[in-house]
């Protein structure tokens, strides 16, 4: 179900956007590789970046939600309530994250909590969020590729450059 | 631009209801238990490090950061993104040929 408001131009730069989101919850996925510092001040900045997601695909959010018990193909049911799931496995893993943070937490002023149940709640959390990410991906190939498809065309026009 | 800035509001007030209802999930019974646990491991993991004292080493060479990324990379996006991405899209595609074929 495409979202009412949706222009070549704003697909374009939703298409960008989500990239970005996919490329730092990667990183994020990577402690080991990142070093814990990073990894704790990229999942931070995937705060707004995700709210940004989020508030671009708010049209279809609505639509959904409010067709949700009407007439709503199985797929895209099966779609939204994945999504909301994912939602709250991201809130999950980022306050658990905080909780058992070592960089963030004392950079901000504040002790940080050698909290066995969060760090255990952090790593299930984070593990569930990433398997779940390849599934929501999956979902939404079409639309990706069907962007790609239509290619630089549908991209927003970039200021003509003083001679 | 205010109607997306008050989306933005309301996503984020949205997202520290939800984590305050997660915050809550500490309080559970299971939850100490699981903090009692993680304590006894640490108390016997110290226990057994003051009674096996290690024979001092000498540090070896740093990894390769490369290496590390490597394999960070691969066990994430092959693994927990690309195996479940993989087996949703055969599920999907399965599903539709079905429904093509009466």
């Amino acid at each position: 179900m495409p979202p009412p408001n949706a222009t070549p131009a704003r697909d374009a730069f939703k298409l960008r956007w989500d990239v970005l989101l996919f490329g730092l919850l990667v990183l994020a996925a990577m402690p080991h590789a990142t070093g814990v510092a990073a990894h704790e001040w990229i999942s931070v900045g995937l705060v707004p970046v995700l709210t940004v997601h989020l508030v671009l695909n708010w049209s279809w959010i609505i639509a959904t939600t409010r067709q949700m018990f009407t007439t709503l193909p199985g797929e895209t049911r099966f779609n939204h309530v994945w999504d909301a799931l994912l939602y709250v496995m991201f809130i999950a893993a980022t306050v658990s994250g905080l909780l058992s943070s070592r960089v963030v937490l004392p950079a901000i002023g504040l002790p940080s909590l050698r909290d066995g149940f969060w760090a255990m709640m952090h790593v299930v959390s984070a593990t569930v969020l990433t398997c779940m990410i390849g599934i929501h991906v999956a979902l939404h190939v079409r639309w990706v590729l069907a962007r790609l498809k239509r290619g630089p065309a549908a991209a927003p026009t970039p200021a003509k450059e003083k001679s | 631009m205010i109607q997306h800035l008050r989306r933005g509001i309301f996503i984020l007030l949205a997202s520290v209801v939800v984590a305050l209802v997660i915050l809550q999930l500490g309080n559970l019974g299971w939850a100490e238990r699981m903090r009692v646990i993680d304590q006894d491991k640490q108390l016997a993991r110290a226990k057994y490090q003051h009674s096996h004292k290690a024979p001092e080493r000498r540090p070896g060479p740093p990894r390769s950061t490369s290496q590390r990324y490597a394999r960070g990379f691969v066990q994430v996006v092959v693994f927990e993104i690309g195996l479940p991405c993989a087996a949703t899209l055969g599920l999907l595609a399965y599903t539709r040929c079905k429904r093509a074929r009466p």
